[in-house]
């Protein structure tokens, strides 16, 4: 069916008001060729892969990378990083396809062993205007996850768990990632769980030269070598904090907090 | 050593004027280190809304009907004192209701989480002005 009589922004109107429900998104675009690229917008701006076999679906589905849908994805969940990696190196690019995704959850779960350097390199700068970055959970060295977040220079988000692999403890002056001259704005949300000493990781964003600018701190620590990092990201954002949340995880124990409030 | 420590474990809050909630998730039953950050807050933070405290989650194995106080030992419970005490004035001055609970979710952990509340913070039980988390 074709209604050529409907105003196309009346059309897209009504399609948007539909954006949050799928099943009848599905249903329109069988109503009309000339609904399918509205509808796709919605569709496809929120997809997640957990496993080889999404990705497997998605690229059966959409073979040629070019007029896939993924440039509407704004919503980016990748579980199986190695996968998506192997794919875009297959086509040259695969990646690159998503170039307007707003946020990026980079989670693999139980396949942590499996997440690598590499596995990273095709992610930078793969979105230009990524807002939101979430990894987890973080198995490999940090100067390497800084390289990724320094690449999107529109990022307000992040979001780090995991355990400092670079076996760096708490030396703030070890390996650094390259700073960009101009840091990404910064000026939403940093949750920061990285246990078994995240001073490393703390210092390459104190250090930027943009300063930090978030609103929302959600910051845990096991260690009480960790109070000098929470102290400062609560200093040097005091400006802007709306919203704290810390969480002192039981490793840092009461006999060290004892000790240093007594 | 220690008041050189002492000055960098202090959370200050007095320069996040612009603070409308925090939450407090703790990992011991010391609370030395909520009440120092807690009395940074000035009348200058108009925007507060919300101050939140998540227990330890293995509160929730005390049997209802023991003597928390005595098990936490008098400096322990001395901190809980001094909280009791500031909440009550962030309610009296600024009407923030403390919102207090467990991680843990579930019918089996209320009770016992609504007892802890009540030994360890019992001003602030007592006039009822405290919110489950």
């Amino acid at each position: 069916m074709s209604d050529p009589q409907l105003p196309p922004e009346i059309l897209d109107y009504t399609i948007d008001l539909l954006h949050d429900e799928p099943e009848t998104l599905k249903q329109c675009c069988l109503v009309s060729k000339s609904w399918v690229p509205r509808t796709r917008i919605h569709l496809f701006a929120d997809i997640e892969f957990h496993s080889a076999s999404d990705l497997e679906s998605w690229k059966k589905t959409f073979p040629d990378v070019t007029n896939s849908p993924a440039r509407h994805t704004h919503t980016l969940f990748v579980g199986c990083s190695q996968s998506v990696v192997a794919a875009d190196a297959e086509e040259g690019g695969w990646i690159r396809a998503f170039s307007e995704v707003k946020r990026l959850n980079l989670d693999n779960g139980d396949q942590y062993l499996k997440f690598s350097v590499a596995s990273l390199i095709p992610f930078h700068g793969f979105s230009p205007a990524l807002k939101s970055l979430r990894i987890s959970p973080i198995f490999i060295p940090f100067p390497e996850v800084f390289d990724l977040i320094f690449s999107f220079p529109l990022l307000e988000d992040l979001a780090l768990k995991g355990h400092d692999e670079s076996w760096l403890g708490d030396d703030p002056d070890g390996p650094q990632a390259i700073v960009p001259s101009t840091s990404p704005a910064f000026t939403g949300s940093l949750d920061f769980h990285i246990f078994g000493g995240a001073g490393s990781a703390a210092r390459q964003l104190l250090d930027l030269p943009n300063g930090l600018h978030f609103r929302k701190l959600a910051l845990s620590c096991d260690r009480v070598q960790d109070i000098w990092w929470i102290t400062e990201f609560l200093t040097r954002c005091s400006h802007t904090l709306e919203s704290l949340d810390i969480h002192t995880l039981r490793r840092t124990s009461i006999c060290t907090w004892s000790a240093l409030i007594t | 050593m220690f008041p050189v420590e002492l000055e960098s474990a202090s959370f200050d809050l007095s320069k996040a004027t612009k603070l409308r909630d925090t939450v407090f998730r703790l990992g011991s039953l010391r609370v030395e280190w909520i009440n120092v950050a807690l009395k940074t807050i000035t009348p200058d933070h108009r925007d507060l809304r919300q101050i939140s405290i998540y227990l330890p989650s293995f509160l929730t194995s005390f049997r209802v009907g023991v003597d928390i106080r005595r098990s936490i030992g008098q400096a322990t419970s001395r901190g809980w004192s001094d909280l009791d005490h500031l909440l009550v004035q962030f309610w009296e001055s600024c009407s923030v209701r403390p919102r207090i609970g467990c991680e843990k979710e579930g019918e089996q952990y209320r009770r016992s989480t609504e007892y802890c509340i009540g030994s360890l913070l019992p001003e602030i039980t007592k006039r009822g002005i405290v919110d489950p988390v």
